[in-house]
C-alpha cells in the first residue's frame, strides 16, 4: 500500500468529555466532535444538483456553525450548469435558508461561511475543466490556506465516476501519498456499480488512480445517529451481548418502508429497482451492523472487517430456492392518506409495461456460529402505508407458561424494535401483569426516545461523514470488498428477475398497502409475521412523515 | 414549569426558574414556551438561575430559536454561569446563539445598531 493515509489524522473524531463543577449536579457525558486539524479544499462534482443544495452545503454550513470546519477550508462546486461564485453562493443561500436540516439559519454565520464557496462551470469530459480546476485549487491554497489537501466528492450521475477519476489523475490533481504534497481523498456516492461486474470494473478504474485507503464510498444511512447507535447499543451494554445470538433470537426483520412513490426519479429507478436502490447498500449495512462480531476498536478497519465478515457469511441464494426466499412487487394505483395516487407504470419516465420492482423481500441466512438458522428478513418498498426504517429482533418464546388465566397464544415473544427513522429510538416489548385480581398478562413497551433523551438536533447525517472523510477516518464508509460482497449476494436474484419479466403479474400491490400477499405468506410459512402498523405500538404516525 | 415572564420595551424576557434543564423537564419547557414564541418576536432567556443543562435542554433552546427564526423573530441568551457556558462551548452551540452577560445587554441588542457582544 503506497499511501500512509490509513489512520485518522487524530486519535478519533469523537470523544467523551466529562465536564463537572465540584459537587454540582449531574455531569454531561455526550459525544462531541473535534475540528479537523488538516486544512483542505472540497471539490464537489455535480454541484448544481439536488444533493449538493439539499444535503452537502447544509451539512457544511452546520459544521461551520459549530466551528467544525478545518482551519483552512474551501469548497469548489463543479458542474456544467453555467454559474459563477456569486450566483452559486446566492443559490445555496436560498436553499440553506429554507432547509429543515440546518441547525438554524443565522446571517452572521452564513456571512462567515460563504466566502469559502466557489464554483467553476465545467464539462466532466472536457480536459479544459480539469485545467481550470487545477488553477482554482492553487488559488484556494493561496487564499484559504488549504495546503494542497483535496477532498473530491462525486455527486454526479454514476456514469461519470470513472471519467472524473481518470481525468483527475491525468491532470495531476491526485496525490497518492500524504505528506508535503498534501493528501487526496475521494468520496463516491451510491450506487457503486449496477451489478457485480460493473462494480468490479469501476473499482479497477478507481484503483488505478487511488489507493483503497483514499476511497470513501458513502452511504448516508451510516451517518445517522440511530445507525451509529447500533454499535453503542450492542457493545456498550453488557446485558445485550449474551442474548444476541441463535440461542435467544428467533429471527430479525429489517424494514425500510417509504410512503413516497418514485416521484421525479423514474428514469433512474427504471434502471435500478428496489434491490439495487435499497438492499445493496442501506439494508445490507444495517444487517451487517446487527449481525457483526465485536470489533477491536471503533476506527480504521476493525468495524469494516467485522461487517465484511457478515456479508461473507450470507448463504448464497440459489435459483431453485428463489420463490421461497425472495418476493418482488410493484405498486399499482391506490390511495395514500385518502388521496388517489397513480401506479408505478403511470409515473413519469416509467415504461407502461415496466418489470422494475418497487418492493422486495429477501430471507437471508448468515452461516456462522452466532447466527446459524436465524433468518434475517429484509423488506423495502415504495408507496407503503408508513414511512419507517426499523430493525425488529424477535426473541424466542418462553419454554413454559404457568399463567393459566392467559391463553398461551396471547403471550407474545419479546421484541426489540430499533427505530432508525422516524421517531428514532428503541423499544422492548415485554409481557406484564394487568392490574386486577386475576393474573392476566398483556404486552407493554419499554421505550427510549431519542428526542426525549437528547433533544432534537437537526442534522443531515452528512456532517459526520464529511467530517470523518476530512479526518481520514473510513469507519463509516463502505470498503471495496463489502460492496463486492453485497453485489454477490444480490446477483442471483437480479439475474433471475431480469430473466423472467414480471409482465402481467405486476402490479401486485395497491399503493398504500403493505406490499404483495406473497410477502406475508413468505413469513407465514415460517410461522412468523411482519411487524407492521397493527403490530407496532403507537410510535409511528402516518401523517406528516411523507 | 412556572416561567417568569417580564416585558422590557418590546422584548419578552423569560427567566428560567429551575437550576436544571435536562431530559426530565426539557420537553415540558418546550411545550410551555410554544404559545409564547408564537406571540412574541423578540425573546431573551435569562439563565442566571440555571446551574446545569444537558443536551435535551440545549435541544429545547435550539428548538425555540428555530421557531422564532422561522417567523422572523430572534432569541438571545443572558446570565449564563461559567459552567453552563462551558457546556454550550463543549457541544459547540455557543456560536449559534447570541449570548450576553446581562439581561440589559441582551435586551439592548435587539436595537438594530447593536450586535452580539461575544
Amino acid at each position: 500500500m503506497a499511501s500512509n493515509d490509513t489512520t485518522p489524522s487524530m486519535s478519533k473524531a469523537h470523544g467523551t468529555p466529562t465536564v463537572t463543577a465540584q459537587g454540582e449536579g449531574p455531569k454531561l457525558s455526550r459525544p462531541f466532535l473535534l475540528r479537523p486539524e488538516d486544512s483542505c479544499a472540497c471539490v464537489i462534482f455535480g454541484a448544481s444538483g439536488d444533493l449538493t443544495s439539499r444535503k452537502l452545503i447544509p451539512a457544511l454550513y452546520n459544521l461551520a456553525c459549530q466551528d467544525l470546519l478545518p482551519p483552512g477550508f474551501a469548497v469548489i462546486g463543479c458542474a456544467n450548469t453555467p454559474m459563477h461564485d456569486e450566483s452559486f453562493r446566492d443559490h445555496m443561500c436560498q436553499r440553506v435558508k429554507h432547509s429543515p436540516e440546518v441547525l438554524v439559519f443565522r446571517q452572521r454565520l452564513w456571512d462567515e461561511f460563504v466566502p469559502a464557496l466557489h464554483y467553476i462551470t465545467a464539462d466532466f469530459e472536457d480536459p479544459a475543466g480539469y485545467q481550470q480546476l487545477g488553477q482554482r485549487l492553487s488559488e484556494m491554497d493561496r487564499e484559504h490556506g488549504t495546503n494542497s489537501n483535496r477532498l473530491f466528492y462525486l455527486a454526479t450521475s454514476p456514469s461519470f465516476y470513472a471519467t472524473i477519476a481518470k481525468n483527475l489523475a491525468q491532470h495531476g490533481l491526485v496525490s497518492r501519498r500524504s505528506g508535503a504534497a498534501g493528501w487526496t481523498r475521494i468520496i463516491i456516492e451510491k450506487p457503486f456499480g449496477h451489478d457485480l461486474e460493473s462494480a468490479r470494473r469501476l473499482d479497477e478504474v478507481i484503483h488505478t488512480v487511488f489507493d483503497e485507503a483514499q476511497v470513501y464510498r458513502i452511504d448516508h444511512y451510516l451517518g445517522k445517529e440511530t445507525v451509529q447507535n447500533l454499535l453503542a447499543f450492542r457493545f456498550a451494554n453488557a446485558i445485550i451481548e449474551p442474548i444476541w445470538n441463535r440461542h435467544y433470537v428467533d429471527h430479525v426483520q429489517i424494514t425500510a418502508a417509504e410512503m413516497l412513490g418514485v416521484e421525479h426519479r423514474g428514469k433512474y429507478y427504471e434502471e435500478a429497482g428496489c434491490l439495487r436502490d435499497m438492499f445493496q447498500n442501506h439494508l445490507f449495512q444495517l444487517m451487517a451492523l446487527v449481525a457483526m462480531e465485536p470489533p477491536v476498536r471503533h476506527y480504521g478497519q476493525s468495524v469494516r472487517d467485522r461487517k465484511a465478515d457478515v456479508l461473507r457469511a450470507v448463504l448464497p441464494i440459489s435459483a431453485k430456492d428463489l420463490a421461497e426466499v425472495a418476493v418482488r412487487g410493484q405498486y399499482g394505483p391506490g390511495e395514500m392518506q385518502g388521496k388517489p395516487v397513480p401506479g408505478y407504470r403511470q409515473e413519469p419516465d416509467v415504461a407502461p409495461n415496466s418489470s422494475t420492482e418497487t418492493f422486495a423481500v429477501l430471507k437471508l441466512l448468515i452461516d456462522n456460529w452466532r447466527w446459524a438458522n436465524v433468518p434475517f428478513y429484509l423488506r423495502s418498498g415504495k408507496r407503503l402505508p408508513q414511512k419507517m426504517t426499523l430493525i425488529a429482533i424477535e426473541f424466542k418464546r418462553v419454554p413454559h407458561l404457568f399463567f393459566s388465566e392467559t391463553p398461551q397464544d396471547q403471550i407474545e415473544p419479546n421484541v426489540l424494535t430499533i427505530r432508525i427513522q422516524p421517531n428514532e429510538g428503541i423499544s422492548l416489548q415485554l409481557g406484564a401483569k394487568m392490574p386486577g385480581p386475576e393474573m392476566y398478562l398483556r404486552q407493554m413497551q419499554m421505550n427510549f426516545s431519542y428526542s426525549d433523551a437528547f433533544g432534537e438536533f437537526p442534522a443531515t447525517a452528512y456532517e459526520t461523514l464529511l467530517l470523518d472523510a476530512m479526518q481520514g477516518d473510513p469507519t463509516l464508509f463502505n470498503r471495496s470488498d463489502a460492496v463486492e460482497l453485497s453485489w454477490q449476494i444480490l446477483e442471483p436474484v437480479l439475474e433471475a428477475w431480469q430473466a423472467t419479466r414480471a409482465g402481467t403479474a405486476f402490479p401486485n400491490y395497491a399503493a398504500g398497502t403493505w406490499g404483495p400477499v406473497r410477502a406475508d405468506t413468505l413469513l407465514a410459512r415460517d410461522g412468523r409475521a411482519w411487524k407492521n402498523a397493527t403490530t407496532l405500538p403507537r410510535f409511528y404516525v402516518t401523517e406528516a412523515d411523507a | 414549569m412556572e416561567l417568569v415572564v417580564e416585558k422590557m420595551d418590546d422584548v419578552t424576557v423569560v427567566i428560567l426558574p429551575g437550576e436544571e434543564l435536562d431530559a426530565s423537564n426539557a420537553k415540558e419547557f418546550k411545550s410551555d414556551m410554544a404559545p409564547l414564541l408564537q406571540a412574541q418576536a423578540k425573546v431573551v432567556f435569562d439563565l442566571s438561575q440555571l446551574r446545569f443543562v444537558d443536551s435535551s435542554g440545549l435541544g429545547s433552546f435550539l428548538s425555540c430559536l428555530r421557531q422564532l427564526n422561522a417567523t422572523g423573530g430572534d432569541l438571545k441568551l443572558c446570565g449564563m454561569s461559567q459552567r453552563v457556558r462551558a457546556l454550550f462551548e463543549l457541544v459547540r452551540m455557543h456560536r449559534i446563539f447570541d449570548i450576553y452577560t446581562t439581561r440589559d445587554e441582551a435586551v439592548r441588542a435587539f436595537q438594530p445598531e447593536r450586535g452580539p457582544q461575544e
